[in-house]
């Protein structure tokens, strides 16, 4: 250990003392680990942290929980990583008005179950939400299938708090619906990855408790069908919360449920929340729709244990009666909340499953809504070309796709460069989320028409002007 | 040449008026000649904070500011969609007048109001002369002498539309012809002869006559004057008022009539303004206000008085453009020509998007500022065209031309432009065959 | 004074019919519809992109200030030239550019009429969500420039919800596109930071919009109270019944009373309160909630419900509270909009205590706001020929202001802060948090040629140094 190394750790054991600070830290971003982990227990100590690093030119990577740390480009430095997990309170629940402030290192989890208490519903459903914090949540602006109906981070938080480098806590937005005053910078730090400041606290948008919460699960032997479907929900009146695809080998990867269709089948997964009679004729429409596109198809309906007012508890299983429109379809209804929740939990759980199962490298391309059908199709084919397995997500009401690949690193990266070309063809992007960094060759984040990294050079020369925060892991490697 | 500048006295009435505009921006969308040029001085907000400027000496009456105030159709679709209703369409002439008065207006011009306008014989005869030089070939010369398109400007665009020349003025045409009701005489009518009509169209003057004949009406026409309206719309009003006057006095013992009728929206809708416009003179508004009472533009009488309903068939689709004085924002006969339209066994009525907006003609608009003219004329072709119909029927006749105009330059050849009128008289006729 | 040579290169550009410099057209093109004036040195009509950064690259050559104008009906001086220098004029750029529906997109151009968004795309069962009350006269480039807010964004957000990408020209006349058609772009959110950066940033020359499938069933009601609390009470319990109605809009009885003389839209002279609500979706289920919005309001002392029964009648309502500040003129020439955001549970109390600073001035108080988002907008009416009133309402706007961020709120919702209410940015943000805004305008726009003067009170131009004509 260097001396200089020994005197930081003085210092910052200083500052948070010395139970918060640990020496050669078991972590590695790209290969590189930090000498240092702090682990401030205040807004105030994090901002004495900073302002010590930033006096000291020191390089810093927050985290949350660590479940995404080592996205990004490599850091160019990293002596300290900064873990927000002790900043875990809960600033201020106001079920009334429907909000809700939190600390960076409050688990979604936790607010999750907090706010259901009051029968409220937080309207952010990242990947792993078991572990994934608050801050980090914000910083990624990570977001599930429910971004459908609910929309993305940059729609439901209404102001966050930021420490700066050099030690000054500064606040943005508010905690109201609508806000004006002065510029969005909320906005500029959803999604910043801390390269700006680090965030310390947010306040969401809460909504009420859905009345009731469905889930219609249609499995199509062919991609083009479930295309069909979608394309026609979309450009009907239904409101989906959202409108999931998973490949045949996403599908695999689930255990619960979903395990129940054929193999080789594409599964359409389709969100529906509200009023009760709303959720129940959507059932209906969505069956119908798919009777008529291709009948004989199966699929499954997972209703909540709600029973509306008044009405029979048997009367769920009318839900069921789609089929006896005429064609026909093999359907089954599965009535407890558990079966849909674990559900949901499996497919924000995808990108680790899919992990486990040995899909190294996971990537998301943006696309406009329509395009994604082309995308997912050519990422079959090139997957296909250069012996790469895929397995896949379509968040078919964003325009997003989720990719898992295994393979060789080479052909891996030319399916990669493949993709990434046709996206931005289509006006859209491909990130790597995770997996090896190709040594730098393939830039995580690429740069695409509507990404000017300029001016997010300037912008971050100017929060950051000694370059202390994750530097070197963004966009344009800034 | 000119008086005090610093403030504008005569403006002070209308301070309150223009203290009203919020600057809020609802007059924009809907000015037509706004939506041609996005010009902000165009606009009524703009005219009104100019106005405003004068009233206040933040500004000073000067030639700059005129091309504000003359780039205004007076169709108020601003102050039909403005809150406050501020009367821009006043401010406008009243400004027109000030400068008139401060600058003078063009000698030419003054000679014209004064010395033809009011004289319905010199005024055939000029006409008749330049209508025979263009039937000679020479129809750039009555052009270059300029003088038709200051007299109205309408006969001008007129006469460079018209291939074939009228043979002869309404009025001569009238004069020894039957006028009396057919069948039993159920009204006396009194049928006012706008200029446009006997000057350019009077094969509709013609039409109308036949139907209200038809309706069992004994018609007359009138010895009346220009009922004042371009001399009003360029802010000589003094010269509208001693129009209006003479007009009243010609017409006389109103009593002999049961109705006064026009087919031209802008005379019948400026009648009806006469009581306003001489306010100020306790005789002769009552007379104007008595006259009022009579006075019904074509659409509205044959509705009011149920007309015979129209049997012979014509197989056409028919769309409306409603003249800027029979909107709500003048007499509000809006549903009349629709409802007679209809009644036409064998037509299919389209109805348009912005059928009150302004087709452009207003005056002297379209030939003293013709490129913004025709602006507002290519937005009207354009909602025209997508009902695909047939006939756009109106009832003015400065629309007839300007549409007609229209049809020509967009080429649209098969769309005729008619009175409403005429779509009546044509479908009598045919039951009558 | 601008330079002479400037105005020859602007006519060089866009032509010399396109360049007004008269003071005649100047004066039309110094004031919004907010209380200022500024007079700009030169109004230049452009007519594409490319023009737009001609004209900008000339104003940094020359380093003189320029201002992006939509239709000037922001409330707040956004288009006034505080510095003098050119007014890009964008009334020329004005068309629909693609009509994107299988990606649920549109691309226009920014000086289209946000009504006249919809308008396009009606037919085809879409359209798009932010309504401002001056939709048919605000342009959306305008919306993106102020972030403009609207009745039905308590359940669809507002316009940077909406708007996802844009072709910008940046103050130094580069042209770039910030976001797409696609979401998520890497990188920081851009599109994000310009919405609402009131012209400071830079032009958007092209705007992507996300468009929306129309509602299947729609229910419009009108609750009439005796009482303002029992109105805001009755928006409370709607929404902690887990209901989220498309619109929750209060009228108070001074509004009332200046709609119903203006149009008639229907609205009892004698109400205290009227709340405009509006349930969109799906038609199942709906009558269902409409029961229970009626028997809420019912046991919040409703006096009388009405329930829109066809489109008609809904026009109706809807004409009352849409035309509701312009109605205003018909009580008082001019009025000012204090435009704050509270808490939905603090709206009762801000209300009477925006009225008891209304009463310390001897100035009328009317009240229209959004209720559902909190967002009041207390218009406090005056008659601008007197200077003394406008002074004192100036005053009363802040202490309003004020009120509105005690309570936890803001001080501008929806109408942006441009110079009116610079000052008040104090009121929520300190020294610290004001720097680490303006570092946004300085990394955007180092040289400050963009509509200098607005939004950051330390960069606020003072009245006086600002009122030459
Ligand atoms: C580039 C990228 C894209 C992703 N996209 C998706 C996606 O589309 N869908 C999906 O399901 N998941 C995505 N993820 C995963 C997502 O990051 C995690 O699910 C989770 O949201 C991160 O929470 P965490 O607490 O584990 O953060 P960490 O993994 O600890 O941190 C993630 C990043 O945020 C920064 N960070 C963390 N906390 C703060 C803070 N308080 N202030 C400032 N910066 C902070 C870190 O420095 C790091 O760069 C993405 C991750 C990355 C890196
Ligand atoms: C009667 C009335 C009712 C209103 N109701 C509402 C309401 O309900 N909700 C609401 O939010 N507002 C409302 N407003 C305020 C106003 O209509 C909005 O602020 C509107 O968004 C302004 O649009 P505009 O086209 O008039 O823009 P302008 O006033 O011309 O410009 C506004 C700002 O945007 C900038 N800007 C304009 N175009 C561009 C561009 N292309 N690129 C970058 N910047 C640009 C300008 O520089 C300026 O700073 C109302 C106003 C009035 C008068
Ligand atoms: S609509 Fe009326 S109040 Fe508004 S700007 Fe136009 S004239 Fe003025
Ligand atoms: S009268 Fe017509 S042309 Fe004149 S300002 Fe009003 S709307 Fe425009």
């Amino acid at each position: 250990m260097s001396p200089k190394t020994e005197s930081y750790t003085a210092a910052l054991t200083g500052i948070v003392g010395k139970d918060a600070v640990e020496e050669k830290p078991q972590v590695t971003v790209a290969d590189q680990s930090p000498s240092l982990r702090v682990r401030p227990k205040s807004v105030d100590e994090v901002g004495k942290v900073l302002a010590f690093a930033n006096e000291n030119g020191l390089g810093v990577i927050p985290t949350g929980s660590g479940t995404k740390l080592e996205m990004g480009n490599p850091p160019e430095k990293f002596d300290l990583l900064l873990d927000l997990s002790g900043l875990d309170q809960i600033v201020e629940y106001d079920a009334e008005n429907l909000t809700i402030a939190a600390q960076a290192g409050v688990r979604v989890k936790d607010l999750v179950e907090l706010v259901g208490k009051d029968e409220l519903f937080f309207p952010v459903d990242p990947s792993f939400p078991g572990e994934a914090t608050i801050g980090g949540v914000v910083a990624t602006s990570d977001n599930g299938p429910k971004r459908f109906q609910h929309g993305n981070l940059r729609d439901v938080v209404l102001g966050v708090k930021v420490m700066l480098p050099n030690g000054d806590l500064v606040k943005f937005g508010g905690r109201t619906i609508k806000n004006v005053s002065g510029y969005d910078v909320t906005k500029m730090m959803i999604g910043s990855m801390g390269i700006l400041g680090v965030i310390v606290e947010a306040t969401f948008r809460l909504l009420p408790e859905p009345q009731r919460e469905d889930v219609l699960v249609h499995a199509f032997p062919k991609l083009s069908e479930a295309t069909k479907l979608a394309g026609e929900v979309l450009d009907s009146v239904l409101v989906p919360s959202s409108l999931e695809l998973l490949s045949p080998a996403a599908r695999k990867l689930l255990k619960g449920v979903a395990s129940d269709f054929a193999v080789g089948e594409y599964l359409l997964v389709v969100g529906l929340e509200g009023h009760p009679d709303a959720v129940v004729r959507q059932e209906q429409d969505l069956t119908s729709m798919c009777a008529n596109l291709a009948p004989n198809r199966t699929a499954l309906v997972l209703g909540g244990d709600y029973v509306a007012e008044g009405k029979e508890a048997s009367e769920r299983e009318v839900t069921c009666q789609i089929h006896d429109h005429g064609a026909a379809c093999n359907c089954e209804t599965v009535t407890d909340q558990a079966t849909v929740d674990s559900l949901w939990d499996e497919i924000y759980n995808l990108e680790r499953t899919a992990k486990e199962a040995g899909f190294a490298v996971s990537a998301k391309i943006a696309v406009p809504l329509a395009r994604v059908w082309e995308m997912a199709a050519a990422a079959e084919k090139s997957a296909a070309a250069n012996s790469v397995q895929i397995a896949y997500k379509v968040s078919a009401g964003n325009g997003l796709l989720n990719l898992y690949l295994q393979g060789d690193n080479e052909k891996v990266l030319a399916v990669l460069e493949d993709l990434r070309t046709l996206a931005q063809k289509r006006e859209g992007s491909l990130v790597l989320k995770s997996g090896p960094l190709f040594n730098g060759s393939f830039d995580v984040w690429g740069e695409p028409q509507g990404t000017h990294v300029p001016l997010i050079k300037a912008i971050k020369a100017k929060y950051d002007p000694n370059g202390v925060l994750n530097v070197g892991r963004y966009v344009g490697r800034i | 040449m000119s008086t005090d500048v610093t403030k504008i006295e005569e403006f002070l009435p209308l301070y309150d008026e223009v203290a009203k505009c919020g600057k809020c921006g609802f007059c924009q969308p809907t000015c037509p000649v706004y939506r041609a040029t996005g010009k902000e001085s165009y606009v009524a907000r703009g005219k009104n904070a100019l106005f405003r400027n004068l009233i206040e000496g933040e500004t000073v009456m000067e030639a700059d500011l005129k091309e504000a105030f003359e780039n205004c159709l007076l169709c108020r679709a601003c102050t039909a969609n403005c809150f406050p209703a501020v009367k821009t369409d006043q401010l406008v002439v009243a400004f027109r007048e000030s400068y008139a008065q401060r600058f003078g207006r063009s000698t030419i011009q003054r000679w014209i109001f004064r010395n033809f306008l009011p004289y319905p014989d010199r005024m055939a005869r000029v006409i008749g002369l330049a209508w025979l030089s263009k039937r000679m070939g020479m129809a750039d010369l009555a052009k270059k002498i300029g003088i038709v398109g200051m007299i109205n400007p309408k006969l001008e665009t007129a006469m460079e539309l018209r291939d074939e020349v009228p043979s002869s003025f309404l009025r001569d045409r009238t004069k020894n012809t039957d006028l009396t009701a057919k069948g039993e005489t159920k009204y006396k009518v009194g049928y006012w002869v706008s200029c446009g009509y006997n000057y350019m169209l009077p094969e509709v003057g013609e039409a109308t006559i036949n139907v209200l004949r038809h309706n069992g009406a004994d018609v007359e026409v009138l010895g009346n004057n220009c009922c004042g309206l371009p001399v009003y719309g360029y802010g000589d009003v003094d010269g509208a008022r001693n129009l209006a006057k003479k007009n009243i006095d010609i017409l006389g013992d109103l009593d002999q009539y049961d109705y006064i009728v026009s087919e031209c929206g802008s005379c019948s809708g400026h009648l009806k303004e006469y009581g306003e416009l001489l306010a100020a003179d306790p005789e002769y508004s009552m007379r104007a206000e008595r006259l009022l009472a009579k006075v019904r533009s074509f659409s509205e009488l044959l509705v009011e008085i149920d007309a015979e309903k129209p049997l012979g068939e014509i197989q056409a689709s028919v769309t409306y453009h409603d003249p800027c004085h029979m909107t709500t924002r003048y007499q509000g006969i809006v549903t009349q020509p629709r409802e007679l339209i209809k009644n036409v066994p064998g037509v299919e009525f389209r109805e348009m998007t912005e059928s009150d907006w302004c087709c452009g003609a207003a005056g002297s608009y379209n030939i003293m500022h013709n490129d913004v003219s025709m602006k507002v004329l290519e937005r009207k072709m354009g909602n025209v065209a997508k009902t695909e119909a047939e006939i756009v029927v109106t009832e003015c006749p400065s629309c007839i031309m300007q549409l007609s105009l229209g049809a020509k330059r967009q080429g649209m050849e098969n769309t005729k432009v008619m009175n409403v009128s005429q779509l009546l008289d044509e479908s009598y006729r045919q039951a009558d065959n | 004074m601008i330079d002479q040579s400037v105005i020859q290169e602007l006519k060089g550009i866009v032509g010399e019919d396109n360049v007004l410099h008269n003071k005649a057209d100047l004066q039309t093109y110094e004031y919004d519809a907010y209380l200022e004036k500024s007079l700009p040195d030169v109004v230049v009509f452009v007519s594409s992109t490319q023009e737009v950064s001609d004209v900008v690259k000339a104003a940094n050559r020359a380093q003189v200030p320029f201002v992006a104008r939509g239709r000037a009906t922001n409330l707040s001086g956004g288009v006034l030239a505080m510095r003098q220098g050119i007014v890009i004029e964008l009334a020329r750029m004005d068309r629909v550019l693609d009509i994107d529906i299988e990606n649920q997109r549109m691309i226009v151009e920014p000086a289209i009429y946000n009504l006249e968004v919809t308008g396009a795309i009606d037919n085809l069962g879409y359209y798009y969500a932010p309504d401002p009350a001056s939709g048919k006269a605000c342009s959306i480039g305008g919306n993106v420039g102020e972030n403009a807010g609207g009745p039905h964004c308590f359940k669809y957000g507002v316009t940077s919800n909406h708007v996802l990408g844009m072709e910008v020209v940046l103050p130094d006349g580069e042209i770039t596109w910030l976001g797409g058609k696609a979401l998520d772009a890497p990188g920081l959110d851009l599109t994000g930071v310009f919405v609402g950066s009131e012209g400071t940033l830079g032009i958007a020359t092209k705007l992507v919009l996300r468009i929306l499938h129309k509602p299947e069933a729609v229910k419009t009601m009108l609750a009439v109270y005796d009482s303002i609390d029992d109105a805001s009470n009755s928006v409370s319990a709607i929404v902690s019944h887990k209901m989220v109605p498309a619109t929750l809009e209060m009228m108070d009885n001074l509004v009332i009373q200046a709609i119903e003389q203006s149009m008639a839209a229907g609205f009892p002279l004698d109400a205290a309160a009227v709340l405009l609500i509006e349930l969109d979706g799906l038609k199942d289920g709906m009558e269902e909630m409409a029961d229970k919005i009626v028997e809420i309001c019912k046991e919040n002392n409703v006096r009388e419900i009405k329930v829109a029964t066809c489109e008609a009648e809904r026009a109706a309502l809807w004409k009352g509270r849409k035309g509701a500040f312009g109605a205003i003129a018909r009580l008082s020439p001019n009025y000012l909009v204090a435009d704050g955001t509270v808490p939905r549970t603090k709206l009762p109390e801000t209300l009477r205590m925006c009225r008891e600073i209304g009463d310390k001035y001897g100035l009328r108080v009317a009240n229209v706001f959004h209720a559902g988002d909190g967002n009041l907008h207390p218009l406090i009416l005056f008659d601008s020929r007197n200077p003394e009133d406008k002074e004192k309402v100036l005053k009363a706007g802040m202490e309003m202001l004020q009120v509105c961020a005690d309570m936890g709120g803001t001080v501008s919702g929806e109408h942006g802060v441009g110079i009116e209410k610079a000052e008040a940015m104090y009121m929520v943000y300190n020294e610290k948090d004001l720097l680490a805004q303006e570092w946004v305008k300085d990394a955007w726009d180092p040289q400050d040629l963009a509509n200098p003067g607005k939004i950051l009170p330390q960069r606020l131009i003072k009245r006086e140094e600002a009122h030459v004509s």
